[in-house]
C-alpha cells in the first residue's frame, strides 16, 4: 500500500466546504450572533487556504497573512460584538430582520 | 503726469465714497454730505485741471499729430484678437473730456447742496463719481470694447442714479426702463462690433476709420451703430425711457440725461465717421431720424406741465438737431452743438432743481410763477439758458444751431425738406421755452399758498455752477470755429432767429397772464402713446406669446415629456424596490447570486478573461 | 496510511461537521460550541502542514479570546430567552442561496483543481526551515524585519478596536433609534 501523502490542495478542499458553509449560514440564519460567528468561520476557512497556498508555492507569505487576518478578525469580532451589545440595548433583539430603520 | 489721472481720479472718489457709504452704513450713521461732496467734486475738479493741461498740449502739436496714448494693460488676448486697455486722447475726445470734467465737476458742486438732506449723500456722490470714470472710459477708449465697457458702464450708473430713491416704485421701474431700453440699442452695437472683427479684423478705433468695407458691410454696421446710439442718446425709437429718466436726482439729470451719457451717441458716430459717411443709406436714415425726433419731441414738450419732463423732451430734441448735423455729414457741427448744449441743458436742468429745491419738491409748472423776484441768481442764469437755447445771437446756441439748421440745406447731404422741419422744430422750441420761463418766473403766482413763505434762493454751493454756466452758454458759442458767411446764410440765421423770436413772443402773449391749469393734448403729453403702443405690441405680444407656448408648447410638449419621463423611472423604481426588502440576509444572497455570476463568466471561460 | 494522513482525514471531518452543527444549532451557545470545536480542528490542520505558530495562535486567539468574547456576549444577552426564537427563512430563499453556494462551490473546486499546477516559487521546504531553526523562528524573524511596519499598523488597528468597542459599551443607547 503505497503512502498517501497529504497535499496542500486536499487542505484547499475542506477550506471551501467549510466557507461555503459559513456562507450559508451569514445568509440563512438570522440571529446576529451566529451571523458573526458564520464570519469568523470563513474567515478560518481562507486561513486554511492562505496555508495551504503557501506551502504550494513553498514560500512563508501565507503563514504572515493569517497572522495578521487574526489580528483583524479579533478587532472586528471585539466591534462587532460591542455593537450587537449597542443594538440589543436599543432594540431589545438580535435579530437581523428587525433591524430595518433604514428602510424607511 | 500721465492720460490715466483722468480716469482714475474719478474711480478714487467712487472707491473712496463707496467705502464710505458701506462704513455709515454698517453703524447706521448718515454720511456727511460735505465730506463726501467735497471728496467728489474735488477729485472731478482735479481731472479737469489735468484734462485743461492736456488740451493745451495737445494745441500745442502739430495740426496732425494731436495725439497722445497710453496702454495700461494688455485686456484680452484670443487668438487673433489683441485688445489692449488703452487711452488715447485726440481733439475729439479731449473736447468731450472737457465737458464732462468741467460741466461734471460744476454738477458735483451743485449737487453739495442739492443732496444737503439726502440720506445717503456718500453713496449719491460714489454714484456719480463712478458715472464720470465710465464716461471717461468711454470717449478715452482706443477701441471697440473698451468704448463698450464705457458704455454700458455709463448705463448701469444711469440706472443706478435714476433709480436712486428706491423706495419709490415709479422710480425703480424707471431705472429698468432706462436700462432694458438701452440693452435694446446695446444689441446693435455687440453686433456691430462682431461684424468689425470679422470684416477689418481689429478692433482698434484707428483700424476702423482706415477700414475700407464693402458697401452693404458700410451700411449694416452704420446703421448697427446708429441703432445703438438711438438707445443711448434717446433716439426715434428708442427715446421714451429719457422723460422717465427725469425721476433721478435732477444734478443727475442734467449731468447725465442732458449734458454727457446722451450725447455718446454723437461722440460714437463721430469717432466712426469714415466709415458712417461711406454710406449715403446711413447718412439719410440717420439724417431723417434725427430731424424727426428733433421735431416730434419739442411737438410732445409743449404738451408736458413737469418742469423737468419739459427740459427732457428739449433734449430729445436737441439730440435730434446733433443727428441731423451727423446725418448731413456735418459732424463738427454737431459736436459743437454738443458742447453749447452741455452748457445751456445743464444750466437749465440745475436752474430747474433750484426752483424745484425751493419749492420743496414742486415739479408742476402751472403751480409755480412769479419766482423772478425770489430767486433772482436762479432766474437770470435760467434766463442766460434760455436765450441760449433759442439761439439768440450771440448766444453759444445761435452758432451751434444756426450751424446745423445751414448744413442740413447747403450740405451735399442735406435738403430743403430737413431744413423745413429742422426750422420747425427750432420754432417750437421757442415756443415751448418761452412758455416753461414765462410760467415759471414771470406772470401771477399760483404757488401753494404753504410752500409761499418758505421759498428760498439757492445756497452757494448750488448758485456757482448756476453762475459759471450762465456765463458759458452766453459766451460758450465763441469757442467754436469761425468762417466767413456767405448772403445765403446770413439768410438762414434771420430766418431763424425771426423765427425763435416769434415762438417766443407767441407763447409769451399766451402764458403771460396764465391763470389755473392749462389741459394739454393728452396724446402729446404721454409721448404720443408710444409707451403704450410698446406695451401692446411688445409686452402683450410677448405675453400672448408665452401665453401660446404656455398652452402649446409647454403643456402639450415639455409635460408630457416630463410626465412620460418621470412615469418611466416611477415604474421602473417601483420594480426595482422589489429587491430593496430591507433584510441585510437578502442582500447578502444577491450579492452572493452576482459574486457567482461573475466568477462564472471570468472563471469558467465564458468571457474572454477566462483561463485561470 | 501515513499518521499525517490519518490526523488530516479526522480533523477536517471534525471541522466540517461541527461547521455544519454550527449553522444548523438553534441555540447559539451550541453553535458558538460547536464553533470551538472547529477552531480547534483548524489548529490541528495547521499543524499538519507544519503551519507551528499559525496552530498555536489559532488556539490562542481564536479558541481563547475570540470565543470566549461570544460566550460572554451570549450570556450577557440572556440569548436562550424566547426573544431570539427566530422565523426561519422562507422555503425560497433557502433553495436559491443553496443553489447559489453549490454554483459558487462548483467555480472554487475547479479553481482548486487548476491549483495543483501552482509551481513553487519559492524554497522553503520543510527541511530548509527545520535547518533554519524551524517554523517559529523563521516567521518571527521576517515579522520583526520585512513585516515590521505592517506588525506596528496592526497594533494601531486593535488600539482603534479597543477605543472603539468602549466607545460602543458606554453609550446608553443609540440615539435617535426609533423602533
Amino acid at each position: 500500500m503505497t503512502e498517501v501523502m497529504v497535499e496542500p490542495w486536499m487542505l484547499l478542499v475542506v477550506a471551501m466546504i467549510v466557507f461555503a458553509i459559513g456562507l450559508l449560514g451569514v445568509i440563512l440564519r438570522k440571529n446576529l450572533l451566529v451571523m458573526l460567528m458564520c464570519v469568523e468561520l470563513m474567515l478560518n476557512a481562507v486561513n486554511l487556504s492562505f496555508v495551504a497556498f503557501s506551502r504550494m508555492h513553498q514560500t512563508l507569505q501565507g503563514d504572515i497573512t493569517v497572522l495578521f487576518v487574526m489580528t483583524v478578525a479579533a478587532a472586528e469580532s471585539a466591534v462587532g460584538l460591542g455593537l450587537i451589545i449597542a443594538m440589543f440595548r436599543t432594540l431589545k433583539t438580535v435579530d437581523s430582520d428587525q433591524i430595518q430603520m433604514l428602510r424607511d | 503726469m500721465s492720460l490715466s489721472l483722468l480716469i482714475f481720479l474719478p474711480l478714487i472718489g467712487f472707491l473712496f465714497n463707496g467705502f464710505y457709504h458701506l462704513k455709515m452704513a454698517r453703524s447706521e450713521q448718515k454720511s456727511s454730505a460735505m465730506i463726501s461732496g467735497v471728496i467728489a467734486t474735488g477729485v472731478m475738479f482735479a481731472a479737469f485741471l489735468v484734462a485743461c493741461t492736456y488740451y493745451y498740449m495737445l494745441s500745442q502739436l502739430p495740426a496732425d499729430g494731436r495725439l497722445f496714448e497710453q496702454t495700461l494693460f494688455q485686456w484680452m488676448k484670443l487668438g487673433g484678437l489683441n485688445v489692449s486697455f488703452a487711452l488715447r486722447l485726440d481733439s475729439l475726445s479731449s473736447l468731450f473730456v472737457l465737458i464732462i470734467t468741467g460741466v461734471g465737476s460744476l454738477i458735483h458742486l451743485y449737487s453739495i447742496g442739492y443732496m444737503s438732506e439726502d440720506e445717503t449723500p456718500a453713496k449719491y456722490f460714489s454714484f456719480l463719481n463712478l458715472f464720470c470714470f465710465m464716461m471717461l472710459n468711454l470717449v478715452l477708449g482706443s477701441n471697440l470694447p473698451h468704448v463698450f465697457l464705457g458704455w454700458e458702464g455709463v448705463g448701469l450708473a444711469s440706472y443706478l442714479l435714476i433709480g436712486y430713491w428706491y423706495q419709490d416704485k415709479d422710480k425703480v421701474l424707471a431705472g429698468q426702463k432706462a436700462f432694458i431700453m438701452n440693452r435694446i440699442g446695446d444689441l446693435g452695437f455687440l453686433i456691430a462690433m462682431f461684424i468689425a472683427y470679422k470684416f477689418v479684423g481689429s478692433l482698434d478705433l484707428i483700424d476702423l476709420q482706415k477700414a475700407t468695407l464693402t458697401p452693404h458691410v458700410t451700411t449694416v454696421f452704420g446703421l448697427l451703430i446708429f441703432f445703438a446710439c438711438t438707445g443711448k442718446s434717446a433716439q426715434i425709437p428708442l427715446f421714451t425711457w429719457l422723460p422717465d429718466a427725469m425721476a433721478g436726482p435732477t444734478p443727475v439729470s442734467a449731468l447725465i440725461h442732458a449734458a454727457t451719457m446722451v450725447t455718446s451717441g454723437i461722440y460714437l458716430l463721430t469717432r466712426l465717421s469714415p466709415i458712417i459717411e461711406a454710406s449715403n443709406t446711413v447718412l439719410t436714415v440717420i439724417g431723417m431720424v434725427g430731424v424727426t425726433t428733433a421735431f416730434v419731441a419739442a411737438l410732445m414738450a409743449c404738451a408736458q406741465t413737469d418742469i423737468k419732463k419739459i427740459l427732457a423732451y428739449s433734449t430729445i430734441s436737441q439730440l435730434g438737431f446733433m443727428f441731423l448735423a451727423c446725418g448731413v455729414g456735418s459732424f463738427e457741427s454737431g459736436v459743437f452743438h454738443v458742447m453749447t448744449h452741455a452748457f445751456f441743458k445743464a444750466l437749465l436742468f440745475l436752474g430747474a432743481g433750484s426752483v424745484i429745491h425751493a419749492l420743496h419738491e414742486e415739479q408742476n409748472i402751472f403751480k409755480m410763477g412769479a419766482l423772478r423776484a425770489k430767486l433772482p441768481i436762479t432766474s437770470i442764469t435760467f434766463i442766460a439758458g434760455w436765450a441760449a437755447i433759442l439761439g439768440l445771437p450771440p448766444f453759444s446756441g445761435f452758432f451751434s444751431k444756426d450751424e446745423i439748421l445751414w448744413q442740413s440745406l447747403s450740405s451735399p447731404h442735406g435738403n430743403v425738406m430737413l431744413f423745413i422741419i429742422a426750422a420747425a422744430s427750432a420754432f417750437l422750441t421757442a415756443f415751448y421755452m418761452t412758455r416753461l420761463l414765462v410760467l415759471v418766473f414771470f406772470g401771477k403766482s399760483r404757488v401753494d399758498p404753504a410752500k409761499q413763505k418758505h421759498i428760498h434762493e439757492a445756497p452757494m454751493t448750488m448758485a456757482i455752477p448756476l453762475m459759471v454756466l450762465g456765463v458759458l452758454s452766453l459766451v460758450g458759442g465763441w469757442f467754436g470755429e469761425h468762417h466767413e458767411h456767405s448772403g445765403q446764410e446770413m439768410m438762414v440765421m434771420a430766418a431763424s432767429v425771426i423765427l425763435a423770436g416769434l415762438g417766443a413772443g407767441i407763447a409769451y402773449q399766451k402764458y403771460k397772464n396764465f391763470e389755473g391749469e392749462e389741459k394739454t393734448n393728452q396724446f402729446l403729453m404721454s409721448g404720443m402713446g408710444v409707451d403704450l403702443a410698446y406695451l401692446s405690441v411688445f409686452a402683450k405680444g410677448t405675453g400672448t406669446l408665452s401665453k401660446w407656448f404656455t398652452t402649446y408648447v409647454e403643456e402639450m410638449i415639455v409635460q408630457r415629456t416630463l410626465r412620460w419621463s418621470t412615469a418611466v423611472v416611477g415604474l421602473s423604481g417601483n420594480l426595482f424596490r422589489v429587491v430593496q426588502v430591507g433584510s441585510t440576509q437578502a442582500y447578502l444572497m444577491m450579492i452572493l447570486i452576482a459574486i457567482v455570476a461573475i466568477m462564472a463568466w471570468v472563471f469558467l471561460g465564458v468571457g474572454q478573461y477566462g483561463k485561470l | 496510511m501515513s499518521w499525517s494522513m490519518v490526523a488530516f482525514s479526522a480533523f477536517s471531518t471534525i471541522a466540517i461537521i461541527s461547521s455544519i452543527f454550527v449553522i444548523l444549532k438553534k441555540n447559539p451557545v451550541s453553535s458558538a460550541f460547536s464553533l470551538i470545536l472547529v477552531f480547534f480542528s483548524f489548529a490541528g490542520l495547521y499543524a499538519v502542514m507544519g503551519a507551528h505558530l499559525v496552530a498555536a495562535l489559532q488556539i490562542m486567539v481564536y479558541t481563547g479570546a475570540i470565543m470566549v468574547l461570544f460566550v460572554f456576549v451570549i450570556m450577557l444577552l440572556n440569548a436562550d430567552t424566547p426573544v431570539l426564537d427566530l422565523k426561519e427563512s422562507g422555503g425560497l430563499f433557502k433553495a436559491i442561496t443553496t443553489f447559489g453556494v453549490i454554483g459558487l462551490l462548483g467555480i472554487l473546486l475547479k479553481t482548486v483543481l487548476r491549483a495543483k499546477e501552482i509551481q513553487a516559487t519559492g524554497n522553503l521546504t520543510e527541511d530548509k526551515i527545520n535547518e533554519l531553526g524551524g517554523n517559529f523562528k523563521v516567521i518571527s524573524e521576517a515579522l520583526f524585519t520585512d513585516y515590521s511596519f505592517h506588525f506596528e499598523l496592526a497594533s494601531f488597528l486593535l488600539l482603534g478596536a479597543i477605543v472603539a468597542t468602549v466607545a460602543l459599551a458606554k453609550r446608553k443607547s443609540l440615539k435617535g433609534s426609533s423602533v
